[in-house]
């Protein structure tokens, strides 16, 4: 036993020695070992205190301690000054939102005052409910309270001032006119301003003997408002010569009235605005055409074709009207339902046989078949439906259209001299390129309508050929047309006067 | 006289707005200082109408010279533009729109002219009836005057319009002391220009929040006119701008658009006052 202790001691004593020259060569213990060497059992709080001891442990500690208090310090300080910074803030902000809620009470509005938020009521029963306890009874007695002040704020209503107008029953609505669409307004704007320049222009150029004429027929009326129109006449008629030519010519004052009122009509908001004035002092045939203007919709073409029948009594005025509206076909809309197509068509035709003695208007209004870039012809025209129903984006014209077109240029070679080459013979070779067979038709109508005429862009003769090809054409179609083209006597009575020349 | 000059002539007097029937006397053009059939000494026209969008170039278009002349230029070539300005009648607490306009003339005259000539004119197809301002002359300028006061103490800041409304005494009276309702109008304009109503914002929060929210825009101050405890969102704000053209753009922006949280939303309206 006595071996076994001694040599324990021994590796102990090594150990130390080993571990202590090992961590600090320069302790105490280390300079006299000795002293180390006589102790026989170290405690642990010496060897920790050892640890300490040494001069270079000691800079070590002291020097963390210090850091360590040094952030602490500092941390603390910068929080606590945010957190004062805080509290200046948004601590008022809160409250004043608190205050600004409940001072507001609906429409029981109290004015807010600005410096001191006054406690409400409100307030002040919450308080006492934390901090004094209430009984039952005493809570449902506030509560009735308030409910019953709530319920008088109600019954008194009328009193009470609302940031919006309540109305009872005495909406009061003016009586408006008609309303309708931004075109048609427009159409009926311009028409009323184009026929009233017009009239009052040519009463202006009147003799004054027909004047006293006509003042024979409103006298009859004896009222001092239909002299207005009387009065007008005269008023402009002051400085005017009786020298004056009596041209009347539409086509001059059209011009001239369009550069002088187109931009006036650009307006959307004056077209907005626009209402017929009072024509009651009107001459008759203007109050004609007012009233037929105020009552006609002006949306569709054959709303423009009935009062180009009804308005249009004078030559002059149907002369106008077909100038305006190869102006403006834009401002009226097309219907393209089943009927209306073949009534389009027709007063087309009607227009182009009106205008055949007019060579400036006829040329215009043969224009929209000859040139096929011309995109008014969508207006008269129908699209070509194929067989499958599918539509073609290429109006086409009936073989009648295109023949009375015809006529008109042989009418102006024959009774003007004025040579249309170029117009005849494009129209020759639509009537040998472009015509189709349209099998749409129903049987009940001759096989001559059945006959179209594209018309077709000219720009290209592969696309042509395509578009033809899209049209589903077989060759028989192709043969029957034109046989149904060649033995049409209209055509070929034509042809015989136009090869005579 | 050729051809060429009779029509510019028929032209030129068709432009001058001198169509039969647009006028509804006997003498087709009635001179500003001819005799009327009013006589009177208001200046002022009243002119009723549940929309609050027309301006002063609207009154101005129904005039029959101006038929031919385009909008924007309408003030410029009427003269009778220089001698009327329009003034909105507003509530004098929330400052909304109360269905009447005023027509407020610098002299008898030009109302005269203005009234006789358009008497059978139309805003938006109906015809207009003018109201002279005699009798209850008083009232409207009183109405009008405490309107403008207390639009004058919102301007400033909450606190004042809140004592504004409170006392019966005017704030602004020294102010406006010895003015009429043409010098009213003028001096409340440009604040009218930069104040706008808005409708609908969350009831829950402080003006603060509100002007942290629209931080893009340059709000004087706002506060809350209204608010309905039944119906949430049912708010009224009044807000200060600093320019008009902050307002205009505040307007642009946000009028219709649909503001929600905590999942209840609604559409904030917004009213300039101009």
């Amino acid at each position: 036993m006595k071996n076994l202790s001694r040599s324990v001691h021994r590796i102990w004593r090594l150990c130390i020695r080993n571990t202590e020259r090992h961590y600090s060569r320069f302790s105490f213990r280390n300079r006299f070992p000795d002293v180390v060497a006589c102790k026989k059992e170290p405690s642990f709080g010496r060897i920790l205190w050892g640890y300490f001891n040494a001069p270079g442990n000691v800079m070590f500690v002291t020097t963390n301690v210090l850091t360590l208090t040094g952030m602490v310090a500092y941390s603390t300080i910068v929080s606590s000054r945010r957190d004062s910074i805080v509290d200046d803030r948004f601590l008022p902000l809160h409250k004043r939102a608190n205050v600004e809620n409940t001072v507001y009470k609906g429409y029981k509005m109290l004015p807010q005052v600005e410096e001191e938020p006054v406690p409400t009521e409100l307030q002040e029963n919450v308080d006492e409910k934390e901090s004094i306890t209430l009984s039952s009874e005493e809570i449902s007695r506030i509560e009735k309270s308030t409910m019953k002040e709530i319920e008088k704020d109600r019954n008194s209503d009328e009193k009470v001032h609302l940031p919006y107008n309540v109305y009872n029953d005495d909406i009061y609505f003016e009586k408006t006119g008609k309303s309708c669409s931004i075109d048609s307004q427009l159409v009926k704007m311009s028409l009323f301003n184009l026929l009233y320049a017009y009239h009052l222009y040519l009463e202006v150029l009147q003799n004054n003997k027909n004047v006293s004429k006509k003042d024979k027929k409103w006298k009859k009326g004896t009222s001092k408002k239909d002299n207005l129109w009387k009065q007008e006449v005269e008023n402009l008629q002051k400085d005017i010569n009786k020298e004056t030519k009596k041209n009347k010519n539409a086509n001059y004052f059209y011009k001239l009235w369009k550069k002088e009122f187109t931009d006036s009509f650009k307006e959307l908001s004056k077209s907005q605005q626009f209402h017929f004035p009072r024509w009651t002092s009107y001459p008759d045939d203007l109050q004609k055409i007012c009233e037929e203007l105020y009552s006609n919709d002006m949306e569709t073409l054959r709303d423009f074709e009935k009062f180009y029948n009804t308005a249009g009594v004078s030559s002059n005025v149907r002369h106008l009207l077909k100038l305006w509206l190869f102006d403006y076909p834009h401002l009226i809309c097309n219907n393209n339902s089943p009927n209306s197509i073949k009534k389009n068509e027709l007063f087309y035709r009607n227009l182009i046989e009106d205008s055949f003695g007019n060579t400036e208007l006829f040329l215009k209004y043969s224009s929209i078949v000859t040139d096929p870039f011309n995109t008014k012809n969508l207006l008269f025209f129908p699209l070509f439906l194929t067989s499958k129903g599918r539509k073609v984006v290429v109006p086409s014209i009936s073989l009648d259209t295109l023949l009375s077109v015809l006529k008109g240029f042989t009418i102006l070679k024959e009774k003007k001299g004025v040579e249309c080459h170029d117009e005849i013979v494009t129209l020759i070779s639509m009537l040998k390129t472009n015509c189709v067979l349209d099998n749409n038709k129903q049987n009940g109508e001759s096989e001559n309508s059945k006959v179209r005429v594209l018309l077709l862009p000219e720009d290209n003769d592969g696309q042509k050929r395509k578009m033809v090809k899209k049209l589903e054409q077989t060759p028989e179609n192709e043969k029957r047309c034109f046989q149904l083209v060649s033995h049409n006597s209209n055509l070929v009575e034509l042809l015989k006067t136009i090869s005579k020349w | 006289m050729s051809e060429k000059a009779v029509i510019k002539k028929v032209f030129a007097h068709m432009k001058k707005g001198n169509i039969i029937g647009t006028r509804p006397v006997a003498e087709n053009v009635i001179k500003i200082d001819s005799k009327a059939t009013y006589s009177g000494d208001s200046q002022i026209l009243k002119y009723r109408s549940y929309n609050s969008a027309l301006t002063k170039n609207n009154f101005l278009e129904i005039l029959p010279e101006s038929t031919f002349i385009p909008p924007d230029r309408v003030k410029l070539i009427n003269s009778i533009g220089k001698n009327f300005d329009l003034a909105k009648m507003r509530d004098h607490r929330y400052f909304h729109f109360k269905d009447n306009y005023l027509l407020l003339f610098k002299d008898q005259k030009s109302l005269r002219y203005y009234y006789e000539n358009t008497k059978a004119s139309r805003i938006n197809k109906a015809k207009v009836r003018f109201e002279v301002v005699n009798k209850d002359m008083d009232a409207v300028s009183n109405s009008y005057r405490r309107y403008v006061n207390n639009l004058l103490a919102a301007y400033n800041s909450g606190g004042l319009y809140g004592a504004a409304i409170k006392c019966e005494t005017l704030h602004f009276g020294s102010k406006m002391d010895g003015m009429n309702l043409l010098d009213l109008q003028s001096l409340i304009k440009p604040v009218e220009a930069k104040s706008a109503l808005v409708w609908n914002l969350p009831d829950k929060q402080s003006s603060d929040e509100v002007m942290d929210r629209f931080w893009f825009y340059d709000i004087k101050h706002c506060f809350k006119l209204y608010f309905d405890p039944d119906l949430k969102y049912k708010t009224l704000y009044y807000m200060a701008f600093n320019n008009e053209a902050e307002c205009e753009r505040f307007k642009r922006n946000f009028h219709g658009a649909y503001i929600t949280e905590n999942d209840i939303g609604s559409k904030v309206l917004i009213e300039r006052l101009t």
